[in-house]
């Protein structure tokens, strides 16, 4: 993409951002197939957004805060994250029966009607979710796992009123 | 006039050579003004475009991605419209990134 990354794209930025790499490493990182790294790699070169020296991948780090602000833009992120519940919602949809429901793609959509105390509940939870992923993320920088960037678990929430969505829906034509 | 001669052979052939009072209920034309088109007369626009979308239907292309984004660029707003050129950009370059380098074949000299 001219401005904004894919998530093909985010990801190897997301894997250089942890470490310095070469192509081999950011493959078993990323999880990207050899040929498709050729692609996107040199794509990114000539965008300013990684370095290349002997053989090794890094981010462009004097070159970052033009092309962070670009990519970082609110219509840019919409589109990523458009992306990302896209394929989140057909992954959900073709799901191998063979896959238990744990380790398979998870979706749910409710919708209820909510009392002001209730509201409060689910405002509570959703805040303790947030202090959890929160929590982990802070672990992580100080116990680092050595994961790989390709098995993070990507996790979806959000709720809003349903007339707002349908209004969306109609103002979206 | 060449285009008119296309869209009525294209019709013609896809509809099996039908009757001009055929066409005439297919179309909506009047059965002279049908006779006068198949003998030279000029074709009006608005005639053009039902014998176009005739031929179109019996192709099976009137859902297709063509035409559907043509009836969207006719119809929905430009913030919708920008929306789908977004989408189906993205689509695109994904495929392209996602085409696969072919690597030079390498070939051993014997000396």
């Amino acid at each position: 993409m001219k401005d904004g990354l894919l998530m093909i794209e985010r990801i190897v930025i997301e894997s250089l951002s942890k470490k310095e790499k070469n192509i081999q490493e950011v493959e078993i990182d990323t999880n990207l197939g050899h040929g498709l790294l050729m692609n996107i790699l040199p794509n990114l070169l000539m965008r300013n957004m990684i370095k290349y020296k002997n053989g090794i991948y890094s981010i462009d780090k004097e070159q970052c805060f033009s092309w962070l602000s670009e990519v970082n833009k609110k219509e840019n992120v919409k589109e990523e994250a458009k992306e990302i519940f896209t394929s989140l919602v057909n992954q959900y949809f073709k799901k191998d029966p063979l896959l238990t429901p744990k380790s398979g793609p998870q979706l749910k959509i409710q919708k209820m009607w909510l009392t002001r105390d209730e509201e409060m509940v689910l405002k509570s939870h959703m805040a303790t979710l947030e202090a959890f992923f929160n929590g982990v993320k802070e672990t992580r920088k100080t116990h680092p796992q050595r994961e790989k960037t390709c098995e993070q678990r990507v996790v979806i929430w959000g709720a809003t009123c349903y007339s707002d969505l349908v209004e969306g829906v109609l103002q979206a034509v | 006039m060449e285009l008119q001669t296309t869209i009525l052979n294209q019709y013609m052939l896809l509809n099996n050579r039908p009757t001009l009072k055929r066409i005439s209920q297919d179309t909506g034309i009047q059965l002279t003004r049908i006779f006068r088109l198949f003998n030279g007369s000029t074709m009006k626009l608005s005639e053009y475009q039902i014998f176009n979308s005739r031929v179109k239907e019996k192709m099976g292309l009137t859902d297709g991605l063509e035409a559907i984004a043509f009836e969207c660029s006719l119809k929905l707003s430009p913030e919708a419209i920008k929306d789908l050129e977004v989408f189906l950009k993205r689509k695109i370059e994904t495929w392209k990134l996602a085409q696969i380098q072919k690597q030079p074949k390498t070939t051993v000299l014997i000396a």
